[in-house]
């Protein structure tokens, strides 16, 4: 229930995305290192959709059912990626290291 | 329980009762969290699509087309929809303790957030406020010629890029646009004093899209701004 949680956790988050933010536009123009700058990219707007979900959903005092419920499916979109990104290595049309 | 779904009580809903299962979560909120989860597997297979269609391409970027969408201004809408989920929980907040001006203040600055950021969109596609951002044109060089004047526009259908940004960027803008209304409607039945005396779970059901329109504008700018791109393009 949204009424467990205070105001000045709320402005908390507000600054941990607004800084998380500001992070990802900085490393996204760092030149080269494209795998290290993907990989952090994406760590960065999962921790961001971590916080909204968890924080401002507030998804992290509901039941343990609805939070399986919510979050389990999204293994699966992920375990496509993953599945697409292992397929294109292997193929050679994406380098893992450049 | 203090007060519950009582078919005996007229009164407001203001709390419901606990479900060994669900917990405190009403039917209304389970359901919203269920289409919000059919909503997020259409996000996932438009961006597996993109990611496919990217990872495929010998030159992702065509011939003609900006090399970049303008990071810092798409940054700035990112930190628009930051600012308006801290004022959707603020309202739902104010509506927890009863305070219906409170929570309708800041239901209308999270709908105006969410009106700047479609504004911030109709710039980046079309130049729609050109007069004080510049770019006159936006991306899509509306009104241009582009290959007359040199310019370099993305244009709908040309190329898999140009595409799969307009639609990726477009299902999400439909998604504020149709957020907005809905925290309009939710504003307006507020100031009648509808979610009075802790009946504030339709704010809170409404938060819950709009929070979910932030979290998928994370990934979208993420994966469609700021993923670079291989050396040539």
């Amino acid at each position: 229930m949204a009424g467990t949680h205070s105001r000045k956790q709320y402005w908390v988050v507000f600054a941990v995305l607004a800084v998380l933010t500001v992070l990802e536009i900085a490393i996204a123009v760092i030149p080269g290192m494209r795998t290290f700058v993907i990989i952090g990219l994406i760590g960065l707007a999962l921790a961001k959709a971590g916080c909204v979900l968890l924080w401002y959903m507030h998804l992290i005092t509901e039941s343990k059912i609805l939070k399986q419920s919510v979050i389990i499916p999204f293994f699966f979109p992920t375990l496509y990626a993953v599945v697409l990104v292992t397929e294109a290595v292997a193929r050679g049309r994406v380098a893992l290291f450049d | 329980m203090s007060a519950h779904a009582d078919h005996h009580h007229h009164g407001p809903i203001t709390d419901w009762p606990l479900d060994p299962e669900m917990g405190k979560a009403s039917p209304g909120k389970i359901a919203m969290w269920f289409f919000l989860l059919s909503d997020a597997m259409s996000f996932g297979g438009l961006l597996l699509g993109y990611a496919i269609l990217r990872g495929r391409a010998d030159q992702w970027v065509a011939p003609g087309e900006p090399l970049e969408f303008g990071i810092n201004f798409t940054g700035g809408l990112t930190f628009l929809l930051i600012c308006s989920s801290v004022t959707m929980v603020l309202a739902v907040a104010n509506a927890q303790e009863n305070n219906r001006k409170g929570a309708l203040k800041f239901l209308l600055l999270t709908a105006l957030g969410g009106v700047l950021f479609l504004c911030g969109q109709m710039q980046e596609y079309f130049g729609a406020f050109s007069f004080i951002f510049g770019h006159p044109g936006g991306l899509s060089g509306y009104g241009q010629d582009c290959a007359a004047a040199g310019a370099h526009c993305l244009t709908f259908g040309a190329s898999p890029r140009a595409t799969t940004f307009y639609v990726i960027t477009g299902f999400h803008g439909l998604h504020v646009f149709s957020g907005t209304i809905y925290l309009l409607l939710t504003a307006l039945a507020t100031a009648r004093g509808k979610y009075d005396n802790g009946n504030y779970s339709p704010i809170e059901i409404c938060g819950l899209f709009w929070h979910f329109v932030d979290l998928v504008w994370i990934l979208v700018f993420t994966f469609v701004y700021l993923i670079p791109l291989p050396e040539g393009g």
